[in-house]
């Protein structure tokens, strides 16, 4: 893999890598912070002459790696249910109809009261599109167990949003 | 269905805005333009040149250059040229014509993506080696002239005092694995090339200057990580628990990484360099030995403080490593420099772990401590100082090897 391709790859998955860090942390600033670590390992890793198969599958590895230190390190983790009722920003910059915004405000609402696993997987099932063999490969859990979750997931989803909508 | 669909294009909106986006991209697109400093691949990536225009072109065709903010334009822009610019001053030393753009844009460019105090930390460490090793470099052909000494001196002193306060800063946010890992790095590079300065006094006589300052950070940066490390003794937390076992991991890696490192360069290094360095590395091993007893019994704070230990030495060796491989190329007289390095490796290496006194006692040789030719004999210290004026052998820039002064050597204790 040259530079190129290492380039691509983060146009093509760094919203999904950060993403992925954000539902995991609940913390934008330091998603964005693992977000980056991740591609400068990887570039390092690549650096040294090694090679990478899967580059989304790879990145996924790295990223989590990194939320795992980072759980270690830190125990004052903050939900994503508390982030969402001191109300979440997002970046000025982006110009959204109000309507747009307050869809938004309401869909992280709800799904902030899904648990974590359920969320990382509806996460890159249902916004990031991978399918759930690689989502079992990415997690080391087998591809049986993924479905199960993903369908549990989107059941839970559609309870909450029952109850708490309209 | 269509329910749950909208509900997750709304989530979407969970991403970077394009400033984040494009000034991380215009960071990374910096450093895969810039060969790796200290990496055996260079070459590689040379070599692989004329293929980075192409995916400059591909990069600038593939996205809406309006919404680019000015750093990444730059960066598109100046790849074919600047990136080449950028990468020849990586190698740069104060005196060359690209040393500004060095200081001035390469490193202010990475600097311009760290955020936290730990990985501005992270950074400051690294700038201070950077100014260590063009110290060495330029020591190692006798060509640091006293005011660029003092220029890297003050910017060596800017960036430990930087790191100090970003330990401060996490200390004070209860982040003592965190301030114990940077604290410990810093202690590493400043302790690796406090050796190696010790030798090259011997081609230049101001690395002395450079070498009294590394001690005084040195000593600065120990009684910090002491303090920090004081936290950990006799503590038994969960949380602990969770550190040591994750220091673990951190300093088996590093042995690892510096194993391998290690392994591809034993070839090119003379048996006594390379028995030195297993030995060292054995004592990594043993003192991961010894925190995994103390992790099975509990004790989770000497655990962590010995894995800790343990990647500091490893990290150690590493530096030892790169400095060599660095400077080998620059000496004049390769075999020299062997010889040099041999010395070098004597029980030094051990010295973390028996208990010497700390560094900065340029003792005089033969005051009890020395062995054969001792692990750092630079002709440096007052001793020297003293020979040299009676010799009138001027700043001896690489002259001064015959005999090496035997009776005049010094030891810099406990580098």
């Amino acid at each position: 893999m040259h530079q190129g391709e290492y380039i691509q790859a983060f146009d093509d998955y760094s919203d999904a890598i950060f993403r992925h860090a954000f539902f995991k942390l609940s913390d934008r600033e330091r998603a964005v912070e693992l977000m980056q670590e991740t591609f400068t390992k990887t570039w390092e890793y690549l650096e040294q002459g090694r090679k990478i198969i899967n580059i989304r599958a790879f990145l996924y590895k790295v990223l989590n790696n990194l939320v795992i230190d980072e759980y270690r390190k830190d125990r004052k983790t903050v939900s994503l249910e508390m982030l969402v009722e001191e109300g979440f920003e997002i970046p000025s910059e982006e110009k959204l109809p109000l309507q747009d915004k307050l869809d938004f405000e309401l869909a992280l609402r709800h799904f902030s009261k899904l648990e974590e696993p359920y969320r990382e997987v509806l996460v890159m099932r249902y916004v990031d599109n991978l399918e759930p063999k690689s989502i079992a490969e990415i997690l080391g859990d087998s591809e049986n167990a993924v479905s199960v979750r993903l369908h549990r997931g989107i059941n839970k989803l559609q309870e909450l949003m029952h109850t708490h909508h309209e | 269905m269509n329910n749950t669909e909208s509900f997750f294009k709304r989530l979407t909106l969970v991403r970077l805005s394009a400033s984040e986006k494009s000034r991380i991209k215009a960071g990374l697109l910096l450093r895969v333009n810039q060969a790796p400093v200290r990496n055996p691949s260079t070459d590689r990536l040379l070599s692989k040149r004329p293929s980075r225009l192409a995916y400059v072109y591909q990069i600038l065709l593939t996205n809406n250059i309006k919404r680019m903010p000015i750093a990444l334009i730059i960066a598109l822009l100046f790849g074919g040229s600047m990136g080449g610019v950028s990468f020849a001053a990586e190698n740069t030393v104060p005196g060359d014509a690209l040393y500004s753009v060095k200081i001035n844009f390469n490193e202010k460019a990475v600097e311009a993506l760290r955020f936290s105090d730990k990985t501005k930390a992270e950074w400051d460490t690294r700038l201070a080696e950077r100014r260590l090793e063009e110290a060495e470099k330029l020591a190692s052909t006798g060509n640091l002239a006293t005011s660029t000494q003092e220029a890297l001196q003050a910017a060596l002193e800017g960036h430990t005092k930087n790191v100090r306060e970003h330990i401060k800063n996490l200390k004070e946010h209860d982040r003592f694995g965190d301030a114990e890992d940077i604290a410990s790095n810093l202690e590493a590079a400043l302790r690796a090339h406090g050796r190696a300065l010790g030798h090259l006094s011997q081609e230049d006589l101001n690395a002395l200057d450079t070498l009294r300052s590394v001690e005084d950070e040195f000593n600065l940066m120990q009684d910090e990580h002491r303090d920090i490390e004081r936290r950990f003794v006799g503590t038994s937390s969960p949380e602990v628990k969770s550190a040591a076992e994750g220091k673990l991991i951190a300093a088996q890696n590093k042995l690892n990484e510096v194993q391998k490192f290690f392994d591809a360069r034993s070839g090119s290094l003379a048996s006594t360099t390379v028995d030195a360095v297993n030995a060292k590395l054995k004592l990594v091993k043993d003192t991961i030995a010894q925190g995994k007893t103390k992790l099975n019994d509990g004790i989770y704070g000497e655990a962590f403080l010995l894995f800790a230990k343990a990647q500091r030495m490893a990290q150690e060796v590493k530096h030892l490593l790169d400095v060599r491989n660095e400077l080998g190329n620059r000496l004049k007289d390769g075999n020299r420099f062997d010889e040099v390095f041999e010395r070098q490796q004597g029980d030094s290496f051990n010295d973390e772990d028996s208990n010497m006194p700390r560094m900065g006692n340029l003792r005089p040789r033969g005051d009890g401590k020395g062995g054969e030719g001792g692990d750092f004999s630079p002709n440096g210290g007052p001793g020297m100082q003293m020979k040299i004026k009676d010799d009138d052998e001027g700043n001896g820039s690489g002259k001064n090897n015959s005999g090496d002064g035997e009776d005049m050597e010094v030891r810099v204790q406990n580098f």
